[in-house]
């Protein structure tokens, strides 16, 4: 048994099953030499890549040299495109693209100015000493630079094949051109051999191959002489490089065939040709990387062949990549009308062209306009007989009629199991179909829905990952946060000795002892209120006026008790938990945080007699908090304070919920007063405290101001001048040099004027002038130079537009169930 | 009488022997945990949207080894639900979504209007938002299932749930299905 | 753009359905007309009475599943099933032999599983058992003037016969005016001698076989077999099947003649008689419902050869093709499952 590179040696040549034999009509494109066509005036240069691995370089309006990269990136699978001419960029933007679907891409739209200006990294030709001298990744580079795909039709690039991550022992170079029509390679390699076979002792240079085997069909006599001659010629070692004439048959040009008849290995399948130790490079590819080594020249033309009985001068061209078609065709003298395909590829595998702007790339090797003799119009599909001719002929040894039958019937997966994904789309099978099924396309859309299905699956996959790492981490935050709260709550414990927490631990205590009482005995205990009376006259009006509101609304909504309606509240509270846990760091964002739980726990309010409870407490619990902190100010961190006030505000809950029932409105009455007296002393003593308790007391007094209007709003006979009042004081009191204490001020007035509008739609019968005057005051209290805070107010105000619009929406599909927002 | 005793010692004998079989069987060839939720589960597209009803798609997997119908997943479309009628062996039933909210979309923040009020973060069920408090969001599109969860809590309705355009990645080939459109006219060059 | 939009390739060859069968029918014509010689007239009414019941049933029922029907016809695969069913069955059958067993072939065999392509078994296969089992005398009544009473009866005369129903009887006295030949055929002869008791030799040394009546079959058969090779030529069918009953079928008589040369028919003579040769070019080689893999139509092929082979030598009936064809269609697909091609870049181990 010989070794491989023995058999190789020896000119051995293995079969491939199936492939057959079109007619070539080679003749009518080789008869001339490669000749070049008058320039475009515009060329077309997608850029695909840009937002994946790169940034345009340009922008519309630049000049650009010839040869100028038009992309900027990094990475190795980078690849750059580059300017096919010198002139002006003149619009970046989607055009169709070279493709089945002609689907718009990105585009470098580039003016020519005809100066064939070139970029002046362009530098005459080295000597193959200095490039025997460049090292691996100085070559490897100009060749990424170079912006070198295969110009076989894949357009892989090209630098990511030189380097290989396993050893390579057989170079083959591919110039089959198995297609019919097509010609660029064969007449490349005649013209341009010497510089073919430079291109290859530099991939030789960079990768030591064992062997070296340029590929030829029998067809091209001429091609092969030549090369041969090049191959002698060259400094390659003799017994290393030949040139191997194999015989014509379609489609021994594919890679994966090409190497099953020099060697007969096949790749197995979903590997690379790498995995097998061989490397497969086009000729036109080795002739790039010549010319990217040894001038430092990007790839920017290629050899095209324009053929077919439609065009009156058939012949292969020298193209800028980036040349429309409709320009080849103009000046290739095309006879056809706008109802002739135009063919980007060979018959055999190339694709209709729906749209003739679209651009020279570098995959394409042939423009082919066929007369209607040549390619007739689709016959009309008839019944799959079964006659396995295709089977024959499939040189991957599929079955293509299984295929055909689960594909058509879009059986997907079983399709699949015939192994679809190895076909090669060589397009054999619907050669020699005789009921003219176009096969090729039912495994095209068949394998297209698989890989979307398939796409489909990893995305599912990684949306299920994403939900469950994030499921896993609010359970972590939250465990976290409680865990924080205890000890924040027991910390407080222990520091509550001065006077000020004392008075809270007295109302607090108050609050409790009373409680109590009610269950006990349930009796009204009017006395409470005469208490809280001694405090302070106004805000004790105020707070019986609101503690009256609250007890007539709760009366209103007792028939209906609603016990799903303290979920809400509990779920906003579970937002705000989350709002403080994940911006720890930001205070601003925290107190932000804590003023739309607080909104959410009002709005929550009107939903019913039982949450309105339920948050008051809350809220008053956070004015009450917020009071303490801005006595306190300096020991607590934020995040632990709102930590605190949560706890509070679920203790206190849960203490309501046992005593819900009974006598809600003293209840209220000591919640107001206490608000409104925590919420006093703020206002006053706000001159004397930090900035931050400034902002805070704000807050406190926005949200103080809100419950007034909110009163005002239930029982519009009562005094509203009071709390009004109370507010504009907070508001004065606060330096007018503090924009971050007037921004919270515009904010919570915002919030709350939102709040009024939609009180206002809720209750149209009550009168809101009040209300908004205030607001104004408000605003027109902020300092005008304050741009930022004008714009915070104006968000603030969309918010509230934006709420109030829902609000209006959701009443006008149900006008009865107004409060449900 | 003795013939009587030998027959029914054989047939429990037999009895014995066909019994260890089984067990040995049942123990040999035991499947862990219950395998049709999670196959059920592996069929549902993951977008956690909840537009079936259940927090995720893995409650509402379970509830389908439940018995819960098999067309209430509008993001998994029609092919979803005939794959789940086939593993639960009932019969396909029509979607109770409409055709419109079958289109694969996914959410777009228009950002200039957007405030920075993170409550769209909050919803979204796998973290396919960027941003923070009083910044501009931002969706990653590749993350997004577009389950619709984040349009809701907008206070400023700036999330668009945009269809996912056809690319040059996802075109699946149906030649003459695509509106061919002469954009040679309307190109200035 | 106004032209439709194809996927590559965008070259065909020019091969079609229509031409593959019609081409079919024309290598057929040897064979077709040796049974013109030995059997009379007959044959050739038969065939054109089948072929146009056929077209007449296809287009029928394509009107009624609403199909193109012109277009249908055209793939000339009715005309062939009927050229097969005319070729089948006795020349001198009456009509409505030919008549019921086309209309069987095309409306139940053929169109009720979809039309063509979609038809699980050989639909001329198909009738031709149907027409067996349900008439058995009228199928086996191969009335076989010898080679020098060809023109004895003529195309008028079997005409009248096949259409105005002249009975069997009427027949048989008729011809035994003539010549007195026996009508059984070959296999039948065969069959019956040896249930008989009598030995082969004793049987081939009957009358019936030394004045050309076997030799008649013979000769049919070999027409037959040059269509075949033609066909093979112009690669209107592939090797593997006809071969693999061919081969089949000799191996197994072989063996059988080997151990037993008195009471088995020799190789030679199963090769040669009965509708060998027909069933293995044209009839077994019906792309639809056979394997579609090499490997596959090899088995297939060689299954038919052996089902043959014992239903010949063990079975209730003197020939057997029909049904050894039939029970290989069962087995197609099953064959064509399990004998997939290993494909590129698969390595052999499955």
């Amino acid at each position: 048994m010989l070794t491989l590179l023995e058999q190789i040696d020896k000119g051995t040549l293995w079969r491939i099953p199936g492939g057959i034999h079109p007619p070539e009509h080679k003749s009518l494109s080789n008869q001339s030499e490669i000749a070049r066509l008058p320039l475009a005036d515009h060329y077309l240069v997608p850029v695909p890549g840009v937002g994946e691995n790169c940034t345009l370089a340009v922008k519309a309006g630049d000049t650009v040299t010839k040869g100028q990269p038009l992309t900027l990136g990094e990475g190795f699978r980078y690849l750059p495109v580059h300017a096919p001419a010198s002139g002006k960029v003149i619009a970046i933007e989607a055009r169709a693209s070279n493709h089945a679907s002609a689907l718009p891409v990105l585009t470098c739209v580039i003016e020519n100015d005809h100066q064939e200006q070139w970029i002046d990294t362009v530098h005459a030709p080295l000597s193959p000493e200095q490039v025997a001298q460049m090292d691996n990744d100085a070559i490897i580079s100009r060749v990424q630079a170079a912006g070198i795909a295969g110009l076989g039709g894949a357009a892989f690039p090209t630098h990511i094949k030189l380097k290989p991550v396993s050893d390579i022992e057989l170079l083959i170079i591919n110039g089959v051109e198995c297609e019919p029509y097509i010609t660029s390679d064969d007449k490349l390699m005649q013209e341009a051999c010497d510089e073919i076979v430079r291109g290859i002792a530099i991939i030789h240079q960079l990768l030591g191959p064992k062997r070296i085997i340029v590929a030829i069909e029998d067809n091209k006599p001429q091609a092969i002489e030549q090369m041969s001659h090049a191959l002698n010629r060259s400094q390659l070692p003799s017994h290393c490089a030949r040139v191997s004439k194999i015989p014509t048959l379609y489609p021994s040009g594919g890679e994966k065939q090409l190497i099953q008849i020099l060697t007969g290995q096949e790749v197995p399948s979903g590997a690379i040709p790498a995995n097998l130790g061989i490397l497969v490079q086009n000729v036109g590819t080795a002739y790039s990387i010549t010319q990217a080594v040894y001038r430092n020249m990007p790839l920017i033309e290629r050899v095209v062949t324009l053929t077919g009985q439609n065009i009156a001068k058939p012949g292969n061209y020298w193209v800028p990549i980036g040349t429309p078609v409709e320009h080849l065709l103009a000046a290739a003298q095309f006879k056809g009308d706008e109802n002739s395909p135009v063919i980007i590829g060979g018959p055999m595998m190339g694709y209709m062209l729906p749209n003739v702007a679209a651009p020279i790339t570098k995959g394409t090797n042939c423009v082919l306009l066929p007369s209607e003799q040549e390619v007739a119009p689709p016959s009309p599909e008839q019944p799959c007989i079964r006659c396995g001719e295709c089977a024959q002929a499939c040189p991957a040894q599929l079955l293509p009629q299984q295929l055909f039958w689960h594909a058509k019937a879009q059986e997907y997966d079983k399709a699949a199991s015939y192994n679809l994904r190895d076909c090669i789309e060589c397009g054999c099978c619907s050669y020699v179909c005789p009921s003219d099924i176009p096969l090729v396309e039912y495994y095209r859309v068949a394998k297209s829905a698989l890989r979307q299905e398939a796409e489909e699956k990893k995305q599912a996959e990684l949306a299920k990952q994403r939900f469950d790492s994030r499921t896993l981490r609010l359970e972590q935050e939250k465990q976290a946060r409680e865990e924080k709260a205890k000890q924040a709550a027991e910390r407080r414990k222990a520091q509550m000795t001065g006077s000020d927490k004392d008075a809270v631990a007295a109302a607090m205590a108050r609050i409790k002892a009373k409680k109590a009482a009610q269950e006990q005995d349930q009796v009204p205990a009017t006395t409470n209120i005469d208490d809280g009376k001694g405090a302070t006259k106004p805000q004790d009006k105020v707070a019986a006026a609101i503690a009256r509101a609250k007890a007539k609304k709760a009366a209103q909504k007792a028939k209906s008790e609603a016990p799903a309606s303290t979920e809400p509240t509990e779920s906003h509270q579970q937002a705000t938990t989350a709002n403080t846990g994940e911006a720890a760091a930001m205070s601003q964002k925290d107190k932000v945080a804590a003023a739309i739980a607080r909104a959410k726990a009002k709005k929550a309010a009107q939903n019913s007699a039982e949450v309105s409870e339920a948050s008051q407490g809350a809220t008053q619990d956070e004015v009450q908090n917020l009071g303490q902190d801005a006595q306190e100010t300096a020991p607590l961190s934020q995040k632990e304070k709102v930590a605190a006030a949560i706890a509070r505000a679920k203790a206190k809950k849960a203490a309501q919920a046992e005593s819900a029932h009974e006598a809600p409105p003293q209840e209220d009455a000591e919640g107001e007063q206490t608000a409104t007296k925590a919420s006093t002393p703020n206002a006053t003593e706000t001159e004397a405290s930090s900035p931050e308790a400034i902002k805070k007391a704000k807050i406190a007094a926005a949200v103080a101001k809100a419950k007034a209007k909110k009163a005002q709003q239930a029982n519009s006979e009562e005094q509203v001048a009071e709390p009004v009042a109370t507010d504009e004081q907070a508001v004065q009191a606060v330096p007018a040099d503090d924009p971050g204490a007037i921004k919270k001020a515009k904010i919570a007035a915002a919030v709350e004027k939102a709040k009024a509008k939609k009180a206002q739609q809720e209750k149209t019968g009550k009168e809101v002038a009040e209300q908004a005057a205030s607001d104004e005051q408000a605003i027109q209290e902020a300092p005008v130079e304050d741009a930022e805070a004008i714009k915070k107010a104006k968000i603030a105000a969309a918010v509230a537009k934006a709420k109030a619009k829902k609000l209006a929406k959701a009443q006008a599909e149900n006008p009865n169930n107004e409060h449900k927002d | 009488m003795s013939q009587v005793i030998i027959a029914i010692i054989l047939l429990g004998l037999l009895a014995l022997a066909f019994g260890a079989l089984l067990g040995y069987a049942a123990e040999k060839f035991k499947v862990e945990g219950d395998p049709i939720i999670d196959q059920a589960e592996a069929l549902l597209p993951q977008t956690q949207c909840g537009q079936c009803g259940y927090p995720g798609c893995r409650p509402y997997a379970e509830a389908i080894a439940n018995g819960e119908k098999i067309n209430k997943c509008p993001p998994g479309g029609t092919a979803t639900m005939e794959k789940l009628a086939e593993l639960m062996g009932v019969d396909p039933e029509p979607l109770t979504a409409s055709a419109e909210t079958q289109v694969k979309k996914v959410a777009f923040i228009r950002e200039d209007e957007c405030i920075g009020c993170t409550k769209c973060i909050q919803a979204c069920p796998v973290d396919a938002i960027l941003g923070t408090g009083k910044q501009m969001h931002t969706v990653i599109t590749d993350y997004c299932t577009g389950c619709d969860l984040c349009v809701e809590p907008c206070p400023v309705d700036c999330i668009d749930m945009i269809p996912v355009g056809e690319t040059l990645h996802n075109w699946s080939w149906q030649l003459n299905a695509i509106p061919v459109v002469n954009i040679s006219e309307e190109s200035k060059c | 753009m106004a032209f439709k939009l194809a996927s590559s390739p965008h070259l065909s060859t020019k091969a079609q359905t229509r031409g593959l069968m019609f081409k079919v029918m024309l290598c057929a014509l040897p064979g077709v007309l040796a049974q013109c010689y030995f059997f009379g007239w007959g044959t050739l009414i038969q065939i054109a009475l089948a072929i146009a019941i056929a077209i007449a049933t296809e287009a029928a029922v394509l009107k009624l599943r609403a199909r193109p029907v012109g277009k249908t016809i055209s793939d000339n695969s009715a005309a062939l099933t009927g050229l097969l069913i005319g070729v089948a069955i006795p020349a001198m059958a009456p009509w409505w032999i030919a008549g019921i067993g086309v209309v069987f072939a095309i409306l139940v065999v053929k169109q009720l599983y979809g039309g063509l392509g979609n038809n699980i078994f050989n639909p001329a296969m198909a009738a031709y058992v149907m027409l067996l089992i349900s008439f058995p005398v009228q199928m086996t009544s191969w009335v076989a003037p010898s080679g020098a009473a060809l023109n004895d009866l003529g195309f008028l005369q079997s005409l009248s016969i096949i259409f105005q129903g002249a009975d069997a009887e009427q027949i048989l006295a008729y011809r035994a005016g003539i010549d007195g030949v026996t009508m059984a055929t070959p296999l039948d002869a065969v069959k019956t001698g040896l249930s008989t008791g009598l030995t082969l030799d004793e049987i081939l040394a009957k009358a019936s076989f030394s004045d050309g009546f076997g030799i008649g079959w013979a000769v049919i058969n070999l027409a037959y077999l040059a269509g075949g090779l033609v066909m093979l030529k112009l690669k209107l069918i592939r090797w593997q099947i006809s071969t693999a009953i061919l081969a089949s079928l000799f191996v197994c008589a072989s063996i059988g003649y080997l151990l037993s040369p008195d009471t088995h028919m020799g190789p030679l003579l199963h090769l040669f008689s009965g509708a060998t040769m027909l069933a293995a070019f044209f009839i077994a080689t019906d792309p639809v419902t056979a394997a579609t893999s090499t490997r596959g139509r090899l088995i297939f092929g060689a299954l038919i050869g052996l089902l043959v082979y014992l239903i010949r030598s063990f079975g209730g009936y003197p020939d057997a093709f029909a049904f050894a064809v039939l029970l290989a269609n069962l087995c197609a697909p099953f064959i064509d499952y399990y004998v997939k091609p290993r494909a590129y870049g698969h390595r052999a181990s499955r």
